[in-house]
């Protein structure tokens, strides 16, 4: 009996310890690639944010864990640097990484070290699109035609120009002008990753084939071009609602007219 | 042929006296428990009246029964598209203020009211909610026309009476009225069994009286639209619907139904008889006019050896089928023809037959002596109290001619016993009236003998029922008492 006892805390121990290697083993590298570089180089220029070479000199740690972790609560907490910041970029979102704190530490670090050039490689520009790129990519955006890894539609989520009934997906951002955004290498990076917070997991093994990257692309652009401003169904929503439940009651007072609406008796008793 | 037995009732309305004992002996026995309170599955209401539920005769209010769709018959509130239809919302339901809501005292409050300048009175308590409420109707609340005219004058059978007659009707010297005590029809074409979506309203084979399966019933109360004489009744406690059951275990050990047995008037008959099934369809579909005459066919004379053997060959018992043969409701209906249905338009083809009320036809006002014997009667038609229309509109749709035969019938019995046993008008003329309405002497003593003076055997012909022996050889029947029937409530299994 005591020995099982004592093997078993040898056990736990252990697989403790194993643990904290696995954590230790996390990666910066790969973690930056992942999460970051669709939008930050490391001395390449502004991508969609800034260039981060040098962020470690220009901001305090703890500034940058803060920001990292939620840029969005402090932006709204009013921090000037952040709100600066925030305005000088155009008031893009940065969003808010699962990141534990040790974990931005070693991204920074890695930033710190020049980072590696990962060659991100060429993208064919998407105002070069035929308009059958345009077509298929909307197509495929839409849910009319799936993915080929099987990845769900991009509409599932997301709403765009005056696509989609009811005005698409409400569960993420516009992506109208999501194009003049990120711009066309940028958007070319984000669609190969699509590393952000839900989309990563949802599209974890069904990434997009790089002819599917471009067709979305060029839907986006043309989309972008047009210029068409969603329609705002949000708000009509609730007029919608209101107005329906009074035509299904006319409905039902229309079908059920010749019920019987009051007792044969009147409230003194007597006959009608 | 297809031959079955159904236990069937005759009231004759000339004798009740409106005591309503028939409806507290079966209040006593079946409806005495919380949700049923409401229930009368016997109700004695006085014509004219609204009733009980108020004004049930109007079927466009209530949307009960059957009504003629091309050359078949169609439930007129249920079925199966506008069953489903209502199924979550019956529009055409009755409710409880079109019966009455029911009460009781806070007799308590006579004992422990603190010492005033008053006697404490017992508060009336309602037995839905609990709460002091005020009495405004009852089940008999336009008894022995009380209330009237707002009661009375609002009869939906008056409809189809104009605007002379009707006033005719209520002039104090011509006022009129008698009883009209109703059970449960325990029909041939029952609508409440064609409309119940759980299939738990079912006729039994031996006897035909309709039941509502306790266990089955899942409170859709189809039914109680669909009988147009509301006799199915809900009840809020149990989540059933519930009826007149005729006292079918009172039957099965050879007694008459509790009201039947308590009715001080002798006014109520009991009996099998044997009818065709095979011509349900075509009598209940058949053309208005046609309706009392067909049913009258339907009942088959129970002597014939050709009835007899085809009953034989259906399973019924020799026993049952000679029990028929001295069914007295074989007699008021078939050989007799005195006997009617109620409002048989509705096409249910109901098996509660009443004889037609005499007296109030009969009743006349000459100066100042009220009479009860009208020498003119086969001429002064037109001088009757109770317009034959409205009576006819009552038991025959409308056809006043099988009215006036049936109390022409009455009459000259009357006035036949009259010279046998008063000595005070002439055989002869009590000849020459039986003779015009076709009855032998033979015949007219057995009715007055039936009528006036037959003991419990004669009026209750009860059908040995074979039933409880035959269900005690397969189940101890004393483990389910308590455990089942009216009242009793089974949680629906949930997993
Ligand atoms: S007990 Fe008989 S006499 Fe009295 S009301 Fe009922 S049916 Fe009529």
């Amino acid at each position: 009996m005591k020995r099982t006892r004592k093997f078993m805390l040898c056990l736990m121990i252990m697989s403790f310890l194993v643990s904290l290697q696995v954590k230790a083993a996390f990666n910066a590298s790969q973690t930056f690639d992942k999460k970051c570089s669709s939008c930050h180089s490391i001395g390449g220029g502004v991508v969609k944010g800034p260039d981060l070479k040098g962020v470690s000199d220009r901001r305090s740690e703890e500034w940058l864990v803060r920001f990292i972790q939620s840029a969005d609560s402090m932006i709204q907490s009013g921090d000037p640097e952040a709100v600066k910041l925030y305005n000088e970029y155009d008031q893009k979102d940065m969003p808010d990484q699962r990141l534990s704190d040790s974990e931005v530490k070693a991204i920074l670090e890695f930033i710190a070290g020049g980072g590696e050039q990962v060659d991100v490689g060429e993208f064919k520009s998407a105002t070069k699109a035929s308009p059958e790129d345009i077509l298929k990519g909307r197509s495929l955006f839409l849910g009319e035609v799936s993915f080929a890894k099987g990845g769900p539609a991009c509409l599932s989520c997301h709403s765009v120009g005056n696509y989609g009934f009811l005005g698409g997906g409400t569960l993420a951002k516009n992506l109208t002008h999501i194009y003049s955004d990120y711009n066309d290498k940028g958007l070319s990076v984000a669609l190969s990753k699509l590393a952000f917070p839900v989309m990563e997991e949802v599209y974890a093994d069904k990434s997009l084939t790089d002819d599917e990257n471009f067709q979305i692309k060029a839907f986006l652009y043309s989309v972008d071009k047009e210029g068409v401003e969603p329609f705002n169904f949000q708000k009509k929503f609730v007029f919608l609602g209101v107005g329906g439940v009074v035509v299904l009651l006319g409905v039902i007072d229309l079908v059920w007219r010749k019920r019987r609406k009051k007792s044969v008796r009147n409230t003194h008793g007597g006959i009608r | 042929m297809d031959i079955r037995s159904q236990v069937s009732m005759v009231f004759h309305l000339d004798k009740c006296i409106g005591c309503h004992t028939c409806s507290i002996a079966c209040k006593n026995v079946w409806t005495d428990r919380k949700g049923a309170e409401y229930m009368w599955w016997n109700n004695v209401e006085t014509k004219p009246g609204t009733g009980y539920p108020a004004k049930w005769e109007n079927q466009e209010e209530y949307r009960g029964g059957w009504e003629k769709k091309g050359k078949g018959i169609e439930l007129k509130g249920a079925g199966r598209y506008r069953g489903l239809k209502n199924i979550f919302h019956n529009p055409s339901l009755p409710v409880l203020d079109d019966y009455y809501e029911p009460w009781t005292y806070r007799y308590e409050d006579l004992f422990n009211a603190p010492e005033g300048e008053d006697q404490p009175t017992a508060r009336t308590i309602s037995l839905v909610t609990g709460e002091p409420m005020e009495v405004n109707a009852g089940p008999n609340w336009d008894d022995d026309l009380s209330g009237s005219p707002e009661y009375a004058r609002k009869d939906p059978n008056l409809d189809v009476l104009n605007e002379t007659q009707r006033e005719a009707m209520f002039q104090v010297e011509r006022l009129m009225m008698f009883y009209l005590p109703r059970i449960c029809n325990h029909c041939l074409n029952p609508s409440c069994v064609a409309s119940c979506p759980s299939g738990a309203i079912y006729k039994r084979g031996e006897d035909g009286v309709v039941l509502i399966n306790q266990d089955k019933c899942r409170a859709w109360r189809m039914c109680v639209t669909a009988c147009p004489y509301k006799k199915t009744y809900y009840n809020w406690n149990t989540g059933k619907s519930e009826k007149c059951v005729l006292c079918y275990p009172r039957l099965e050990t050879g007694q008459a139904p509790a009201c039947m047995h308590s009715c001080v008037g002798r006014i109520r008959y009991l009996g099998v008889t044997l009818y065709d099934a095979d011509l349900i369809q075509e009598v209940a579909s058949c053309d208005e006019e046609d309706i009392i005459n067909k049913q009258r066919e339907m009942i088959l004379d129970p002597f014939d050896p050709k009835v007899i053997e085809a009953a034989r060959a259906n399973g019924i018992h020799d026993s049952v089928i000679e029990s028929a043969q001295r069914s007295p409701v074989y007699k008021f209906v078939k050989q007799w023809k005195m006997a009617l249905p109620l409002h048989a338009e509705y096409r249910t083809l109901p098996m509660l037959f009443y004889v037609p009320p005499l007296l109030p036809v009969m009743g006349s006002l000459t100066g100042d002596t009220y009479q009860h014997a009208m020498e003119q009667f086969f001429l002064g038609v037109e001088e009757m109290r109770v317009p034959i229309k409205y009576l006819a509109s009552l038991f025959s749709v409308g056809n006043e001619g099988v009215i006036r035969d049936v109390l022409k019938k009455m009459m000259a019995i009357r006035f036949y016993r009259r010279a046998v046993s008063a000595k005070d008008f002439s055989m002869d003329e009590a000849y020459k009236m039986l003779k015009e309405v076709a009855l032998d002497e033979e015949s007219a003593n057995a009715i007055y003998r039936l009528t006036s003076i037959a003991p419990f055997d004669e009026r209750f012909v009860i059908p040995p029922m074979h039933r409880e022996e035959a269900i005690e050889l397969l189940r101890a029947t004393e483990t389910t008492k308590g455990d089942a029937g009216f009242g009793h409530r089974e949680a629906p299994e949930r997993i």
